[in-house]
């Protein structure tokens, strides 16, 4: 029978930068959503059409009744309580896009979350910065993230072991499978550049000396509504993430985020 | 010193512990208010100012716009109709009395009325307004350059911002102190597409 083996799995580079990027992107997230309550619509195209945001959360009044309601795409959505509208009848509503629990500071104040986000936003860019360069110059992304066209051919097989949560064991286990390739190449190598070139291209001053920016995306507007959705996906990816690590052994993944090691089950073995 | 170094390195400490509690309970007001968050959040500030403006060209141009792509309706935040009474008389007889003050750091003080203003060499552009909330609105001014103003009152050599001020005083008390004003540094007031509009 096989042994249970100890591998190193994780550079100190990778851990490092990766809890650096965990806690900023939880600090972008919470003031970003500060920021968006300022004016909680979104719009495409160079400027806002106050009729037919893409989304919004309001307040609404219904005979004597008040609720919290977010449209998305023409569609109402009774919200009441989380988006739009606040707290509760007892305690007194308040009128605001994302809850307070949601948004850093908590209370509204536009001035104190940008500081926030922009303190963060210039971490999140030199420790991305960090992470890419070295991952391109120690091999990292051709040798541990780069799948395989072997690997891209059998993704289907690959989705269905993950849908019946059956994950790879022994000699397959060492590397990563082809999803969370696929995945985290995705996440640093599209939607965190994204959220990076759609902040910028918020900047007027940044839109005045580069105006491709503003090509890139469709205006201003559609940067903002871009920078929402990659946000949003974002949060989906962290969400999937966090349910992974759970299901699929979470010491040994939180301990192989932290010291490195990671325990390899023998492949015909039952956890 | 080696008993100063420890008192820092134990409020360092205790400010570290007091920072992770209150991100871990949700208290980030507390945090938000402490001087020294407020310090290190401002370097970020100085940090973007020169970052841009080692990239950003003063010159390079906002983008205009055709007359196609004007707002419907243009958003107007706070008062549009400001409850003062200086402000109410003048609105009363179309401003022909008004005048606009250009004081402070100057040579010369200016008062211009509105004609006076509309008679000098005058800019007009289509552009995007940004506001700090987060929508755009596109429209369209004509003016005069500020920097036209400017070089007229001529600056002194300590003068580094230019302050506006508005009529509103945003339902306080109805004093000058009170009253909204904005600022930007000269870079900015003398960009070509800083104009006083008059239309």
């Amino acid at each position: 029978m096989e042994q249970r083996e100890v591998i190193y799995r994780h550079s100190s580079a990778v851990r490092l930068t990766h809890w650096v990027n965990a806690l900023v992107l939880l600090v972008l997230l919470m003031s970003g959503l500060q920021i968006f309550n300022a004016h909680p619509a979104l719009y495409l195209g160079a400027k806002s059409d106050f009729d037919s945001p893409v989304l919004a959360m309001r307040p609404m009044q219904q005979g004597d009744k008040v609720y919290g309601v977010t449209t998305v795409l023409g569609l109402d959505f009774d919200t009441t309580g989380v988006l739009g509208l606040a707290g509760d009848a007892g305690s007194g509503y308040d009128v605001r896009g994302f809850p307070w629990w949601a948004t850093l500071p908590g209370q509204r104040n536009l001035a104190i979350g940008r500081r926030w986000h922009f303190f963060f936003a210039w971490l999140f860019l030199l420790n991305g910065l960090a992470y890419l360069l070295w991952s391109l110059g120690s091999g990292h992304f051709r040798r541990d993230l780069a799948p395989s066209g072997k690997e891209l051919k059998h993704i289907g097989a690959s989705i269905s072991e993950h849908a019946r949560l059956k994950f790879p064991k022994g000699e397959e286990a060492k590397s990563y499978n082809v999803l969370q390739k696929l995945a985290y190449l995705s996440v640093a190598l599209i939607l965190l550049p994204l959220m990076l070139l759609t902040g910028l291209a918020m900047s007027p001053g940044m839109d005045a000396a580069f105006p491709v920016l503003l090509d890139m995306f469709g205006g201003r507007q559609s940067a903002r509504t871009i920078h929402f959705i990659s946000a949003s996906f974002i949060v989906i990816f962290v969400v999937v993430h966090l349910v992974m690590v759970l299901i699929s052994g979470v010491w040994n993944n939180l301990r192989s985020m932290i010291t490195g090691r990671y325990v390899i089950e023998p492949a015909g073995e039952r956890p | 010193m080696s008993d100063k170094l420890r008192v820092d390195r134990r409020g360092f400490l205790a400010r570290g512990l007091a920072a992770g509690s209150t991100v871990l309970l949700g208290g980030c007001e507390d945090l938000s208010d402490q001087p020294w968050v407020r310090r290190a959040l401002n370097s970020a500030e100085t940090l973007t100012r020169v970052t841009q403006q080692a990239l950003l060209s003063p010159q390079a141009l906002a983008r205009e716009y055709a007359e196609a792509d004007l707002s419907k309706e243009f958003k107007a935040n706070g008062s549009t109709n400001p409850d003062d009474a200086g402000y109410k008389t003048h609105a009363a007889n179309g401003f022909a009395d008004w005048k606009l003050t250009v004081g402070g750091l100057v040579e010369q003080k200016l008062e211009l009325t509105l004609a006076e203003l509309r008679a000098m060499p005058s800019r007009t552009q289509i552009t995007r307004h940004d506001c700090v909330e987060g929508w755009s609105c596109i429209g369209k001014w004509k003016g005069v350059p500020l920097g036209a103003l400017l070089e007229k009152a001529r600056l002194k050599p300590d003068a580094r911002y230019i302050v506006f001020y508005c009529a509103d005083d945003l339902g306080e008390t109805g004093t000058e102190e009170g009253k909204y004003y904005e600022s930007v540094g000269l870079a900015d007031a003398f960009h070509e597409q800083t104009i006083s509009p008059t239309r």
